[in-house]
């Protein structure tokens, strides 16, 4: 029997850590701690600690359904093709795609452009954050980045997303006398906990706090959409946060080195990263992190057309009839939405997935998926190999969109992608867009919390760990 | 003897620890809430102290002082009668349930892994670093440490930044 050891990364939130997996005979064996990449150094959270069990899980889906029935490749991928040449259409492919497989994407909708077009998406409101910021003048921050940080503002509860985000964070607050971590988010969350000061209650509210308290102190020259924006923000009363904000943000604009590390889908995260433009000799940096692995990369590779609430809006509208969902569960992650309805009432409805999930429940065609660990690829910016073959006949999301596009009769042709559209997808005046919705939806009707989803619990709530959670939580 | 140390300005209590001891040893040696919320999370982990009163305590002799310093638990002797949980001034030991009846879960501090040159798994998991396996003197060397129970060196593995 041959063992053989496989380096690659976790791709259950974006730090993207190391993993260490070895095989014997060709099946999964050993998980390791891989201590020689820069950065996590061989960290890993609960999560990461079971990505093995993903592959050979009992409970994977291994072969297309069709109405509850077992079909072949051909048959499924014919009947998605169909309702596709039928009615208007959409993909929604879950963040774990690789950089090559978004590029396939994004030559697919390039392909289908000429026959309708078919809209193209990756879940979660980070795609508005990211395809935004992908755009402004503030640099990314590493995990070194934050270590080094004088001020860290941390929106949504980072330290629960990516628990490994916490060691660097930390290990500044506690090496540097000066560091002060602040928190905008909920009050029991564990990066609040922590923090020297924090802007509690709902997420957008204290986002637009902040943002508003920026706006006033950043003494450089603000674009025009920044002046709209502060004209709206000025007439809303704040109340207690006001003054925390301010506090907040002068400590942001003072830090030599600041990050805002973002653990939140929300789009106003966008805009204040576009209030922290460097100024002379003071670097800001922005972190965010996802509950998905892939998603700057493939922002970076594919020019997406909508967010998923966009998407959602259009199907209930009529104006899409068919979506494929490749990965994640639209249904248990966008409640707000009401997704569980607007899925059920399309036409056509085909969701490709590892575990059965709500979205397969309401799908007419159910495809079996392959995990990140079972394919080659970019993620995070570095080359993986697959460690196993895929579980029983799943595919993975390029074969997929490769026996769609055969089916179809199109040719993706890769990097022929929608650059025109990229370069033009995203700019300030897209954030005063923003602005304008976070306004319009949460004080003309109120402010309400921001619900926080995690998409990646379609895999992980089939996992031991939490299990194991309850375990210890139990006992005496 | 190394042991096992764990700063609290560093945990947040996200439980890795915790899956890591379950997926490398079917066991789930946690952290529970201290009486004080605000203090934050103290891991029931085993001491291996220099003289267990869980072996002590055991009638079957299923507890046992190695002589690399760990205390280990033979799952073939062991009856389950709980003794050693009754004994253990820390409330260190827990049922092995659902795994096994008539069975208790003991820490051996991965003797294994630590063999083999390796950290303990809860140690090399930790996303903070806030788990250190060290000799005591270098858990204390070089920071300004605030022993609870001073005089439990050696036993206690909590240090705390002054």
């Amino acid at each position: 029997m041959t063992a053989q050891a496989h380096d690659t990364i976790c791709m259950l939130c974006s730090l993207g850590c190391g993993l260490a997996i070895e095989t014997a005979g060709g099946d999964p064996a050993r998980l390791e701690y891989r201590k020689d990449l820069p950065g996590t150094g061989g960290r890993l959270c609960a999560k990461g600690n079971y990505a093995l069990e993903i592959l050979n899980h009992p409970m994977r889906l291994t072969d297309p359904r069709e109405s509850g029935l077992p079909v072949g490749w051909n048959r499924a991928v014919a009947r998605i093709a169909e309702a596709f040449r039928n009615h208007s259409a959409a993909v929604v492919v879950e963040g774990d795609l690789s950089e090559e497989e978004a590029v396939l994407l994004d030559s697919f909708a390039e392909a289908c452009r000429p026959a309708g077009g078919v809209a193209v998406s990756i879940p979660t409101g980070d795609l508005a954050v990211l395809r935004a910021i992908e755009r402004l003048p503030v640099p990314w921050a590493t995990l070194e980045d934050l270590e080094r940080s004088a001020c860290t503002i941390a929106v949504g509860d980072p330290f629960r997303v990516g628990p490994v985000v916490a060691g660097p964070v930390l290990a500044a607050r506690n090496s540097a006398a000066g560091h002060a971590l602040h928190a905008i988010g909920p009050a029991e969350g564990m990066t609040a906990r922590f923090a020297k000061a924090r802007l509690a209650g709902p997420e957008r509210m204290g986002l637009l706090a902040l943002l508003s308290a920026l706006l006033r102190a950043n003494k450089n020259a603000p674009p025009a959409w920044a002046k709209d924006a502060l004209a709206k923000l000025e007439k809303v009363d704040f109340g207690a946060s006001r003054e925390a904000a301010e506090r907040m943000a002068d400590g942001l604009l003072q830090a030599a080195q600041g990050v805002m590390l973002v653990g939140t889908a929300d789009p106003v995260a966008a805009t204040l990263a576009a209030c922290c433009a460097p100024a002379a000799g003071k670097e800001k940096r922005f972190f965010p992190i996802h509950d998905y692995g892939n998603a700057r990369g493939i922002a970076r590779r594919a020019a997406l057309d909508a967010s998923v609430p966009d998407i959602l809006a259009a199907a209930r509208a009529g104006r899409i009839e068919a979506l494929l969902v490749l990965g994640a569960d639209l249904a248990a992650s966008y409640p707000n939405e009401d997704a569980a309805g607007v899925l059920g009432g399309l036409k056509f409805l085909a969701a490709g997935a590892l575990f059965s999930n709500r979205t397969t429940a309401l799908a007419q065609v159910v495809l079996p998926t392959a995990a990140w660990l079972e394919k080659d690829g970019t993620f995070g910016g570095r080359p993986c190999r697959a460690v196993v073959p895929p579980a029983g006949g799943a595919r993975s999301y390029g074969e997929i969109l490769r026996l769609l596009a055969q089916a179809l009769r199109i040719d993706l042709v890769p990097g022929a992608g929608r650059t025109a559209v990229r370069e033009e997808a995203w700019g300030p005046k897209d954030l005063a867009g923003l602005l304008d919705e976070a306004l319009a939806s949460e004080f003309a009707q109120g402010i309400r919390s921001t619900e926080i989803h995690f998409s990646d619990r379609a895999i992980t709530g089939h996992l031991s760990w939490p299990r194991a959670l309850v375990q210890t939580s139990s006992r005496p | 003897m190394k042991k096992l140390y764990v700063n609290l300005d560093l945990c947040i209590g996200c439980q890795a620890h915790s899956a890591a001891c379950h997926r490398v040893r079917f066991e789930a040696h946690g952290f529970q809430r201290a009486g004080v919320e605000a203090v934050g999370s103290f891991p029931t982990v085993c001491r291996h102290c220099e003289d267990p009163a869980c072996v002590k305590a055991c009638p079957r002799e299923a507890m046992r002082k190695e002589s690399d310093g760990t205390v280990r638990r033979s799952a073939n002797l062991c009856s389950g009668c709980r003794s050693c949980l009754l004994a253990c001034p820390f409330a260190t030991l827990g049922d092995l349930e659902p795994l096994a009846d008539f069975s208790m879960s003991k820490c051996n501090l991965c003797f294994d892994r630590v063999r083999d040159g390796k950290d303990p798994a809860c140690v090399a998991t930790c996303p903070t670093g806030a788990l250190e396996f060290q000799e005591a003197d270098e858990a204390l060397a070089g920071r300004e440490a605030l022993l609870l129970g001073a005089h439990l060196v050696g036993y206690n593995p909590y240090v705390r930044r002054a």
